[in-house]
């Protein structure tokens, strides 16, 4: 028989090498594979990805004993669930510690939060960028957002203080709107948020023309809680979701990668409320002055139909009137006017028949021969030139107020 | 008097009536039955004026033609 070890020698051996070179605990960074509490002490699995491949190439058992357990709870109060879950990347200070039966194994007394937020971020980062690079950052912000909001699909947690809020800030609403909500549950953190989320969305875009808008909520968490929605699968599906969704994930300074590619984000569930409230308030609002500017502008066209009419009717009462007082006024100047020139006529006749008249009378022989004129006759021819005149005849003269005759030389 | 004499036609034969005295074509002969013509053609426009003034008011009952 050979030279040989017993196989507890050979583990002896080994605890004793590792006890000799791990004398003090190391920081290790890693993946928590699984993790599982009993009985105050938690008991996990740690792996190690191959960069290009991402195949699992390292793994190794690790232990909080209740001990650790207490202190980590004190010091990092409820982040601690949130470091301690399947796909964490973790940095813990751990004993490296071999046992003879039980193998190898890591005691964590220790972990660095920081890393894990780190890691969270740089994941969140890697998560935008290849989101903008597939061009989908801004596709949900794109559809054009309904001037009302009313029919909403809600993604969130049943009992979730942030899903009460929202709904209950929705009744409350001070102008009695009406806002029909389905809500299609799902985890809101931890390793189903993903699925169950993607699910939720899934089956409302089989019914999407049934709803104006999507609202994805949660109430506050710490940064690791929300840290879920920084996802890719939720980020693409909200992205090419083809209605608006919105959402209000956490408190004021929290950021997801949803509520980055979401159409509108909002910083609390209640803030998605008064959101929903404030655009159906302004439609409204829109509508009543609407409503008012026709009224107006009605009212004005008809007042100023009023005043045309009434000025119409006023010239037609008086235009027959003005036509029959001018026929009037124009048949009495006629008549009067051919009465006066006919009276024009009638004078000048008399008076030309009055010289005339005149004339005659002056032209009468008794005038003339009053004048100192005589007429002379001889044997009753009146003798009116020289020639005529015989010497020998007898003549008669007369005069104007008596005839004298001359005896003739016969 | 013609029966088809109207309120135009009578009023055109009355315009005439005092263009043919102004003219004074017309003689003395003519005048008294041109003044007795102008008389009649006054008296029918001044009638068939009233006739129309009438025929308004009873289109407008409520009066609202103001005479």
């Amino acid at each position: 028989m050979r030279n040989s070890y017993s196989l507890y020698e050979l583990n002896e051996y080994i605890r004793r090498v590792v006890a000799l070179n791990f004398s003090e605990p190391v920081w290790v960074h890693a993946e928590i594979a699984q993790v599982k509490e009993v009985r105050g002490n938690v008991y996990l699995d740690l792996i190690h990805h191959e960069e290009s491949s991402g195949e699992v190439d390292a793994q190794i058992a690790a232990n909080i004993w209740f001990k650790s357990f207490l202190f980590l709870k004190n010091k990092l109060g409820p982040l601690l669930p949130s470091i301690l879950c399947a796909g964490s990347q973790v940095l813990v200070k751990a004993q490296v510690e071999f046992h003879e039966r039980y193998g190898i194994k890591l005691i964590i007394e220790d972990i660095d939060p920081a890393y894990t937020i780190g890691q969270m971020e740089i994941n969140r980062q890697k998560i935008l960028l290849r989101l903008q690079e597939e061009g989908l950052t801004e596709k949900n912000k794109q559809i054009a957002i309904p001037r009302v909001l009313q029919k909403i699909a809600v993604i969130s947690a049943e009992n979730a203080a942030g899903y009460i809020d929202f709904i209950q800030h929705l009744r409350e609403n001070p102008y009695g709107y009406g806002f029909p909500i389905t809500l299609f549950p799902a985890a809101m953190q931890g390793q189903n948020t993903e699925r169950e989320v993607c699910a939720a969305l899934d089956t409302i875009r089989t019914k999407a023309a049934e709803f104006d808008c999507v609202v994805l909520i949660r109430g506050g968490g710490s940064k690791m809680d929300l840290a879920w929605f920084d996802n890719f699968a939720i980020g693409a599906a909200i992205a090419r979701f083809p209605i608006p969704v919105l959402t209000g994930i956490g408190h004021d300074i929290d950021s997801t990668v949803a509520d980055i590619v979401a159409g509108i984000s909002c910083k609390t569930p209640t803030a998605v409320a008064d959101f929903l409230i404030q655009r159906a308030g302004d439609f409204e609002s829109e509508i009543h002055q609407l409503t008012r500017m026709i009224i107006q502008e009605v009212t004005r066209t008809v007042r100023q139909s009023e005043l045309q009419l009434q000025q119409t009717t006023q010239l037609l009462r008086l235009a027959p009137a003005n036509q029959l007082r001018e026929g009037r006024m124009l048949v009495d100047h006629c008549l009067s006017s051919i009465f006066q020139k006919a009276g024009f006529l009638v004078d000048r006749h008399h008076h030309s028949l009055t010289q005339f008249t005149q004339t005659l009378q002056l032209l009468h022989p008794e005038h003339v021969l009053k004048r100192g004129f005589a007429i002379i006759r001889q044997g009753n021819v009146i003798v009116s030139n020289a020639h005529q005149f015989h010497k020998q005849t007898s003549t008669e003269i007369e005069f104007f107020d008596g005839k004298i005759t001359i005896p003739g030389n016969e | 008097m013609s029966k088809k004499l109207n309120y135009d036609s009578a009023y055109s034969e009355l315009t005439q009536i005092l263009q043919d005295i102004q003219s004074e074509e017309t003689g003395l002969e003519q005048l008294s039955e041109k003044l007795k013509r102008a008389t009649e053609l006054a008296d029918f426009c001044r009638q068939r004026l009233r006739t129309i003034e009438e025929e308004i008011q009873k289109i407008h009952p409520d009066k609202q033609i103001e005479f």
